[in-house]
């Protein structure tokens, strides 16, 4: 179980085919269903960045790395959207 | 690894006067781990990209700065940025007195955040020697503690010295040995000399600490988890 979770973690923050990619071309064109997708998108990427740091510490770095961690995931979530 | 070893030397010992540059090489060690598969399938050729970084100590009597070369600082790519942390890099490293100063490491907090932690190196020096390229260097280890919200951590440094080179630096901000570090083995990489220069004819512009932007262990801490707070809204 957890190495299908991290492989989806990886997967998602890190492919150009990820959910957020797919969710982008799933968008609708109203204003509400786009603003919907939308904040879907960035929980994702907040999501991802939760795990990423959580994983980090877990396995024993500090809060800076840690977050320097989270912070590469959460961006290239960002750049695959 | 091959390492080489070049000096220029300015007089017949190995006297400091002024800064000396030690260039470092890197080699990861494989490990198992989630974080590790997460990295390798984001980044497969990792141990090849962290094996391609050179890291550069200026050092001298009281103070020394390590950091990534200059290529590297830039590079803003998921690579790099996770062969950096894999290297076990995270900003620049000043250490001075019985501080370390930590810059250029949360820049998405807030740019020019400084971290300062105290050097608690209790280093175990043994009679266990070895030549590294004409120089007699001794081990001493390390138990380095991490302490964090899950808990402490205990890893195992294995530094070798040269007390024939009279600055307690080495990588990463390991010091106060009564030598130079050429190698240092944490559980994650292995650093070794590539080159080293006294009286380094650059100028070398030591970061200036600004003291108002000093954080502490605990207070960065805080920070990070508003930060995470601010995220999740």
């Amino acid at each position: 179980m957890k190495k299908v979770v991290f492989s989806a973690v990886a997967l998602v923050a890190f492919s150009f085919a990820g959910m957020a990619n797919n969710e982008v071309k799933e968008k609708k064109s109203e204003d509400r269903e786009t603003k919907k997708v939308v904040l879907k998108e960035n929980n994702v990427c907040c999501t991802l960045h939760s795990m990423a740091f959580d994983l980090a510490i877990f396995e024993g770095a500090d809060s800076a790395t840690a977050g320097a961690y989270a912070d590469l995931v959460y961006n290239n979530c960002l750049k695959s959207q | 690894m091959k390492l080489i070893i070049v000096f220029l030397l300015s007089g017949f010992c190995f006297s400091q006067t002024g800064t000396t540059f030690i260039e470092y090489g890197v080699k990861a060690i494989p490990k198992e781990s989630n974080l590790e598969k997460m990295s390798l399938e984001v980044c497969p050729n990792l141990y090849d990209i962290v094996e391609g970084i050179t890291f550069n100590l200026y050092a001298n009597d009281t103070i020394s700065l390590f950091e990534i070369e200059d290529k590297f600082k830039e590079d803003n790519s998921t690579e790099t940025g996770i062969a950096k942390l894999r290297s076990g890099y995270n900003g620049e490293i000043i250490t001075k007195n019985d501080s370390i100063y930590n810059l250029n490491f949360a820049n998405y907090l807030e740019r020019n955040l400084i971290l300062k932690k105290e050097i608690k190196h209790d280093w175990n020096i043994t009679n266990e020697s070895k030549i590294i390229n004409d120089l007699l260097c001794y081990k001493a280890i390390l138990k380095k503690e991490t302490v964090n919200s899950k808990g402490t951590f205990v890893n195992t440094i294995i530094a070798w010295f040269s007390p024939e080179i009279n600055l307690p630096y080495g990588p990463l901000g390991f010091s106060k040995l009564p030598g130079l570090i050429l190698e240092a083995q944490t559980k994650d990489c292995i650093y070794g000399v590539k080159k080293i220069e006294f009286n380094y004819k650059s100028e070398i512009k030591f970061p200036k600490i600004d003291t108002n932007k000093f954080l502490e262990e605990e207070e960065f801490e805080k920070k990070i988890n508003d930060y995470r707070e601010e995220l999740k809204k």
